[in-house]
């Protein structure tokens, strides 16, 4: 089967054309400013990270404060 | 044997859980212009922002499981409800893409509150026109759509879109009763009650639209003793209804949505009542539209896989983002 013998009977020419515009003209909107959003992004580099949270053990042996009882021999 | 009741129930079911849960956050998205401060919003779009990309997969299996199994049924409808498809999809890529901006972009960040809204607004509208054209039916010469691309366009098909738009903002109200607490929560059970009376009229506006123009319908429902069977439906509506309202009136949190969501499937089984076995209304049933059986078998097969599997990575993903959603975190 041809690609010509295989559009739809009731589709008209006009109507293909109103579609191809609709996408055109929302892709033209979406991708630009997609495009410019990320390479604005890129521009600013990146912001300052709150000091990380470490995990683990810690480096040195945790002390009890003075006057406290949890820690009791 | 026949695998067409299969593919009846996996379509059935796949266009059942795409208006349920993309219904909810389209819904959020028809109110969100409505939320007076940015944190409101935030939190709007914060309480879908995990799960509205995965309850529109649903919509893709729809579309491919119509062409796959009843592409008669497919090469007829799409044709004839070309523009209501094509805005929908436009509207909904705008919709998209606001997630993604608007978090990012806060020099235009009203922009794209207004493409999330009236995407969400004008794509659920869209919608709604294909369900009223497709209950309608269309203008068939022998197996191709003959109508004009303008013929979706009627009286009840406007009202139909105008009625999922409220049937959505009801579903979107009820998941922010969900997933919200103190002022928003609120506000979400006064934009829910008024949705839900606008939803509960056009249900009973369309019920008694639909055999008026239809004679076929009018004597599925109305003749004896159909009539026996089927008052269950409308009377299970009306009861639905009334523990909706009786739900919300009592500050549950879980309750409304559930009873939105049978609110839907009730609506649902409506149309099903109406149309079945039919797939193009008046024309051609589903057996009549189906591909050919080997073709349904072998598609079957790994659909029957892959389902439960979507099911439970989709449950799975609710399960991890359950609870309440509070104002300064989210997932982007």
């Amino acid at each position: 089967m041809r690609t010509a013998d295989s559009v739809t009977p009731s589709l008209s020419g006009g109507d293909v054309i109103v579609s191809l515009l609709g996408y055109a003209a929302v892709y033209l909107i979406v991708y630009p400013f997609g495009l410019w959003f990320m390479l604005r992004a890129v521009k600013r580099g990146p912001t300052a990270i709150a000091e990380p949270v470490s995990g683990g053990r810690p480096a040195g042996p945790v002390k009890a404060p003075p006057g406290s009882d949890a820690v009791k021999p | 044997m026949s695998i067409v009741p299969v593919w009846t129930v996996i379509l059935g079911a796949a266009v059942f859980f795409y208006v349920v849960l993309d219904g909810f956050d389209l819904g959020i998205g028809i109110l969100y212009s409505f939320a007076a401060t940015r944190a409101e919003r935030q939190t709007m779009m914060n309480a879908i922002a995990p799960i509205w990309d995965g309850n529109e997969t649903w919509l893709v299996l729809g579309g491919t499981g119509l062409l796959a199994a009843f592409p008669l049924a497919f090469s007829i409808i799409l044709p004839a409800v070309y523009f209501p498809i094509l805005v929908m999809l436009l509207s909904l890529v705008f919709r998209g893409v606001a997630f993604e901006f608007q978090f990012g972009d806060a020099e235009h960040r009203h922009t794209w509150d207004h493409a999330f809204s009236f995407g969400s607004a004008l794509g659920t509208f869209a919608q709604g026109i294909v369900l009223g054209a497709f209950i309608q039916g269309f203008h068939v010469e022998g197996r191709h759509f003959a109508g004009g691309a303008l013929d979706c366009f009627t009286p009840f098909s406007l009202f139909t879109g105008l009625a999922l738009m409220c049937g959505y903002a009801l579903l979107g109200a009820c998941w922010l009763i969900l997933k919200t607490e103190g002022a928003l929560q609120e506000k979400a059970r006064r934009w829910a009650r008024i949705a839900f009376l606008a939803t509960f009229a056009s249900v009973g506006v369309v019920s008694l639209w639909t055999p008026f123009v239809d004679a076929d319908i009018a004597r599925r429902w109305f003749s004896w003793p159909n009539i026996l069977f089927l008052s269950p439906v409308p009377l299970a509506t009306a009861l639905t209804g009334f523990l909706w309202w009786r739900a919300v009136a009592r500050k549950q949190d879980v309750a409304p949505f559930l009873y939105a969501i049978l609110l839907f499937t009730l609506s649902y089984v409506g149309i099903a009542i109406s149309l079945f076995p039919m797939i193009v209304p008046h024309h051609f049933s589903l057996e009549q539209a189906a591909s050919d059986a080997s073709t349904q078998i072998f598609l079957g097969v790994g659909t029957l896989f892959l389902l439960p599997i979507i099911v439970v990575y989709t449950g799975w993903s609710y399960w991890v983002f359950r609870g309440k959603v509070k104002g300064n975190i989210g997932y982007h």
